[in-house]
C-alpha cells in the first residue's frame, strides 16, 4: 500500500489521515462542492472534487471514487464509518478494480449485515445469543407460536437494520399481531427487505460493544469493550471504556468469543 | 512565505514551548519546524531548529490544465474577471479525452460552432468512456483541458460563447 484514498469526510477522514502520515503513506481526500473547504481536504496530500452536496451525489457515489483512484493512482480505500463502510458491494467493487478495501471482506459485510444470520453463525461457534427465534419468521402465526417460547415482553427486529431503527416490541398478543405487519412494512421501506426475527427484551439491559481488528493472515486481536448503555431513543450517546461493570475475567472472556466469533465470518 | 516571516514563527514556537510547527499555505507551501531532542539534561536550553522544507504539494482542485489559446497570459488573466459564455464542466471523475480515439481528429476545436447535443470529449471512467455533450449551443472559444488530462466533478473543460 503506497497511496490511500479516505472515502468519508470530517472527523474521521482528519483520523484516517493523520494515522495515513504517520505510516509514512500518502494520501487522497475525496469531498463534495460544499466540503471544498473543509479540513479533511486541506489535510490531505491531493484532493479530488467528487460531486454535488448531497451525499448521493458524492460519498455515495461508488463511480467517482472509484475513478478518483484511478486518476491519483491510489492502491487502497479506506472508507471510514458510514457511507460506504458496510456496503458489500463498494467492498466487492474495490476487490474487482484490484484496490485494496481497508475493511472487512464483502462476504463478511454482507453476513454481519444481516442480523439473522449473524446470530445463526454464533450459535455455531458457540458465542451466546439472546433467546430468540432460530431464523427469519415470515407470518404472524409463526411468530405467536415462537412468543411462546420466551414470553413477553418481546421484539421484533428487522433483519436488515441497525443503528436502534426497526425495532418494535409487543407486551402481549393482540399487541404482537399488530407491531408484527407494522415492523415488515416498516423493514421494507426504511431497509428494502421485510424479513424479522424476535429477540426476547431483556429489561434494564448493559449494551457492550467489543472492537475487533483482523488482518488477512488471520490474526484477530480485540480491543476492548465500550459501554453503550447510555441511549437516546436506542441511538448511542456515550460510548464509556473500560465497562464500569464487567470484571477482568468476564472481559477477557467477552473478547476471546468476540474474536473467535469474527474469525469464522 | 519570506525568511523573515519563518523567524517569526521560530521565535513563536520558542514562546509557546512547542516541539514542532507544520504550516500548510493555500498555494502548495509546506514547512515544517521540529526542535532536536536534548541529549545530556545539563546542556545549554538553547533549542537548536532544523527546518525541514517539502516541496510544494498539488492539490488536483488548484492545478489548471494549460490552456490552448494563442493570448497572452496578461490579456487571460483580464479575461477572468469579466468571462464571456459558459463553461462546460466535467460531470464525473476521470480522463479527458478531445477525440473518440487517438487515430481520430478531435470533437471540437476553437471557433467551431456546437449545439446542445454536440459531443464535445470523451470521459474515461473505469474503463468506461463518457461522452460529454454541450448542453449549450454557441461557439467553443476556449478548450482548459488538455487531451488525456484528469479531471474531477466541476473542472472547467470548454467555455462556450
Amino acid at each position: 500500500m503506497k497511496k490511500v484514498l479516505i472515502a468519508n469526510r470530517g472527523e474521521i477522514a482528519v483520523r484516517i489521515i493523520r494515522a495515513c502520515h504517520d505510516l509514512g503513506l500518502q494520501t487522497v481526500a475525496v469531498y463534495s462542492e460544499a466540503d471544498a473547504e473543509a479540513l479533511h481536504v486541506l489535510y490531505a496530500d491531493e484532493a479530488i472534487c467528487i460531486g454535488e452536496a448531497p451525499s448521493a451525489k458524492s460519498y455515495l457515489k461508488i463511480a467517482n471514487i472509484i475513478s478518483a483512484c484511478e486518476i491519483t493512482g491510489a492502491d487502497a480505500i479506506h472508507p471510514g464509518y458510514g457511507f460506504l463502510s458496510e456496503n458489500a458491494n463498494f467492498a466487492s467493487i474495490c476487490e474487482s478494480c484490484g484496490l485494496n478495501f481497508i475493511g472487512p471482506s464483502p462476504n463478511t459485510i454482507s453476513l454481519l449485515g444481516d442480523k439473522s444470520r449473524a446470530k445463526e453463525i454464533a450459535k455455531s461457534v458457540k458465542c451466546p445469543t439472546i433467546p430468540g427465534s432460530p431464523g427469519i419468521v415470515s407470518d404472524v402465526q409463526e411468530g405467536l407460536k415462537e412468543v411462546k417460547k420466551y414470553g413477553f415482553p418481546i421484539f421484533i427486529k428487522a433483519s436488515a437494520g441497525g443503528g436502534g431503527k426497526g425495532i418494535r416490541i409487543a407486551h402481549d398478543q393482540e399487541e404482537f399481531v399488530r407491531q408484527f405487519a407494522a415492523a415488515r412494512a416498516e423493514a421494507e421501506a426504511s431497509f428494502g427487505n421485510p424479513d424479522v426475527y424476535l429477540e426476547k427484551m431483556i429489561m434494564n439491559p448493559r449494551h457492550i460493544e467489543v472492537q475487533v481488528m483482523g488482518d488477512k493472515h488471520g490474526n484477530y486481536i480485540h480491543l476492548g469493550e465500550r459501554d453503550c448503555t447510555i441511549q437516546r431513543r436506542r441511538q448511542k450517546l456515550i460510548e464509556e471504556a473500560p465497562s464500569p461493570v464487567l470484571s477482568e475475567a468476564l472481559r477477557k472472556k467477552n473478547g476471546a468469543v468476540c474474536c473467535r466469533y469474527c474469525k469464522s465470518c | 512565505m519570506e525568511f523573515k516571516q519563518i523567524k517569526e514563527l521560530m521565535a513563536a514556537m520558542e514562546r509557546a514551548g512547542l516541539k514542532k510547527l507544520s504550516v500548510k499555505e493555500k498555494d502548495g507551501f509546506e514547512l515544517t519546524l521540529e526542535k532536536a531532542d536534548e541529549v545530556h539534561p545539563h546542556t545549554q536550553s538553547h533549542p537548536s531548529f532544523h527546518p525541514v522544507y517539502h516541496p510544494p504539494v498539488i492539490h488536483m482542485k488548484e492545478t489548471h490544465a494549460p490552456q490552448i489559446s494563442s493570448k497572452s497570459s496578461a490579456e487571460q488573466e483580464k479575461k477572468e474577471e469579466k468571462v464571456e459564455g459558459r463553461y462546460v464542466t466535467s460531470p464525473m471523475v476521470g480522463t479527458f479525452y478531445s477525440s473518440p480515439s487517438p487515430d481520430d481528429p478531435i470533437f471540437v476545436k476553437v471557433g467551431d460552432r456546437v449545439e446542445e447535443n454536440t459531443v464535445l470529449c470523451i470521459i474515461e471512467a473505469m474503463k468506461v468512456m463518457n461522452e460529454v455533450k454541450s448542453g449549450v449551443s454557441g461557439v467553443v472559444a476556449e478548450i482548459c483541458v488538455s487531451n488525456g488530462h484528469p479531471v474531477e466533478f466541476g473542472t472547467k473543460m470548454f467555455r462556450i460563447v
